[in-house]
């Protein structure tokens, strides 16, 4: 049974509202709060005018927090460039192209080379887990794989692999710019 | 589903492993919580990284299980108990094989030469007694230089005497066996070739390895022959009557000169008897006859002839057992036993 289409549009604007909010706030907590402010609304702008046709709650949420990161990835990379942090006229704001340029692919190749270096030193019922994940098992069948008594386990498992990786990586995923 | 079992959907967010139902739980959850929403954003730097198929592929050939060195996997395999006892029955079976491949192929490489005969009479020997095949002598008997004997004739009728133990040896291994065996074996040759009137029932085996150094049953061979036993060769004296037939006299009795005197023999084993004669205790032997004999077999020596002296004389005899037809008179006539000597007198 599908939503009509008014129905979907007041969710959709409902779901940028409360993104909004969200962006905002994680924005600030990587840049200046004006300039979170911009990028939020850079976002939102970015989902109207190139994204309208994305309305599930499932596709907005993870295209928002992408397309902020671009952003904030964008402004730190220019910020260290000029040395400032001056606030970005519209017209300097590029759209994304969601692909990779030689900064990013660099910075990925980083990543991967510690990840594999992290997982490496996991132990053996995280590593499997992680493999399945990777494979592309849902949670559902890595508990069949795996021989768990239900998929609660299998997620505290996974919360718990999760961490220590993140602290076998130094506490996050990306290496610390600061 | 409560926020912390949300939060632990985040893993799953990364490497999109969630279901339809879990990313609408976590993305909802993540619009009313900042915390959440916050974290679901950091995992987007991971999640762009695996979104990358060689990338993922990297992580999953990291992630597979190391492909243990051979040996360590061999010596894991090792330690299982099952493999282990096929290991070792397999080194068993491969030694026991190599073993049975060798004594097979190399019959004659056997170190052990045998000696002296075992008295037949002894039924206690039969057990110890080692096989006919090691008691091949490797190489051909080497006899002392000396006066070869004739071929006794063979009995008419009787079985072929067993082979001599010195000509299958001969025939067996040309090798030749180690030099500082030699003189040890030629002093043994003859009491080999000849069995003794005295002999150790029960300790007949000379065994001389390779270096010349003769073993434990050489030993016990040397201590045990001063033990008295039954004589190889029993025999009696003939006395010629007036009819012409030849009747048993006690030992000891003095002949006429003219008389014909013949000895009946009884010999413990097979093989080849051997009659010499001397005039005199210094001079040497002579051959009056010899024949190939059976066990406990009757037989009269000389043959065809007799024993007679025109003048008076002083006779020594000796009979002399052996297991070859061609010996060494004077090297078997040295090793001949007391017992073995006949004295007659003719007055």
């Amino acid at each position: 049974m599908s939503a009509s289409p008014g129905k979907t549009l007041v969710e959709r604007e409902q779901i940028l509202l409360k993104l909004r909010e969200r962006i905002v706030a994680f924005a600030a907590s990587h840049v200046q709060g004006d300039i979170a402010e911009d990028l939020a609304q850079e976002v939102l702008l970015l989902l109207h005018e190139k994204y309208h046709h994305v309305r599930r709650l499932e596709e907005l949420v993870p295209l928002a927090i992408r397309i902020a990161r671009f952003k904030i990835m964008s402004l730190r990379r220019k910020s260290q460039r000029h040395g400032e942090y001056t606030q970005v006229s519209v017209t300097d704001i590029q759209l994304p192209d969601l692909q990779a340029d030689p900064a990013t692919a660099v910075e990925r190749k980083l990543m991967l080379e510690r990840l594999t270096q992290a997982v490496g030193q996991l132990g053996d019922r995280c590593r499997e887990l992680l493999r399945l994940k990777l494979q592309g098992k849902s949670f559902g069948e890595i508990r069949k794989r795996m021989g768990a008594q239900s998929i609660n386990t299998v997620y505290t498992w996974d919360f718990r692999c999760r961490q220590q990786l993140l602290d076998l990586m130094g506490g996050g995923w990306e290496q610390d710019k600061k | 589903m409560s926020r912390e079992d949300i939060q632990k959907l985040l893993g799953g967010y990364a490497t999109g492993t969630l279901s339809a139902a879990e990313r609408s739980a976590l993305f909802e959850a993540a619009l009313e919580d900042q915390e959440l929403f916050d974290a679901l954003a950091k995992e987007e730097a991971l999640r762009d990284v695996l979104d990358d198929p060689s990338a993922r592929q990297q992580l999953i050939a990291a992630l597979s299980p190391a492909r243990e060195p051979y040996a360590a996997r061999f010596w894991r395999w090792l330690r299982r108990p099952a493999a282990l006892a096929m290991a070792g029955g397999a080194a068993v079976l491969l030694i026991v094989a190599g073993l049975v491949l060798r004594q097979t192929k190399h019959p004659a490489r056997r170190d052990a030469i045998v000696a002296e005969a075992v008295p037949p009479s002894a039924p206690s020997l039969k057990a110890i007694e080692p096989p006919a095949v090691a008691r091949k002598p490797k190489r051909p008997a080497r006899l002392p230089a000396g006066r070869p004997v004739p071929a006794p004739e063979p009995v008419a009728g009787a079985a072929p005497p067993p082979p001599p133990m010195a000509e299958a040896a001969s025939a067996a291994a040309p090798t030749p066996p180690a030099e500082a065996a030699s003189a040890l074996a030629d002093t043994a040759e003859a009491r080999r070739q000849m069995f003794p009137a005295t002999q150790a029932p029960s300790q007949n085996i000379i065994t001389i390895t390779r270096d010349g150094a003769p073993m434990a049953g050489m030993v016990r061979a040397k201590t045990a022959h001063s033990a008295a036993a039954k004589p190889a060769v029993a025999h009696t004296l003939l006395l010629k009557d007036a009819n012409g037939a030849y009747a048993a006299v006690p030992a000891g009795t003095v002949f006429h000169v003219g008389d014909s005197v013949r000895i009946q023999v009884e010999p413990s084993d097979a093989g080849y008897i051997f009659l010499f004669q001397r005039a005199a205790p210094n001079t040497g032997w002579t051959l009056v006859a010899s024949r190939s004999v059976e066990k406990d077999q009757r037989c009269v020596l000389p043959p065809t002839d007799a024993l007679q002296s025109g003048t008076p004389v002083r006779l020594e005899l000796l009979l002399a057992l052996s297991r070859v037809a061609h010996v060494d008179v004077d090297a078997l006539a040295s090793q001949a036993q007391a017992s073995s000597k006949i004295t007659i007198e003719f007055r």
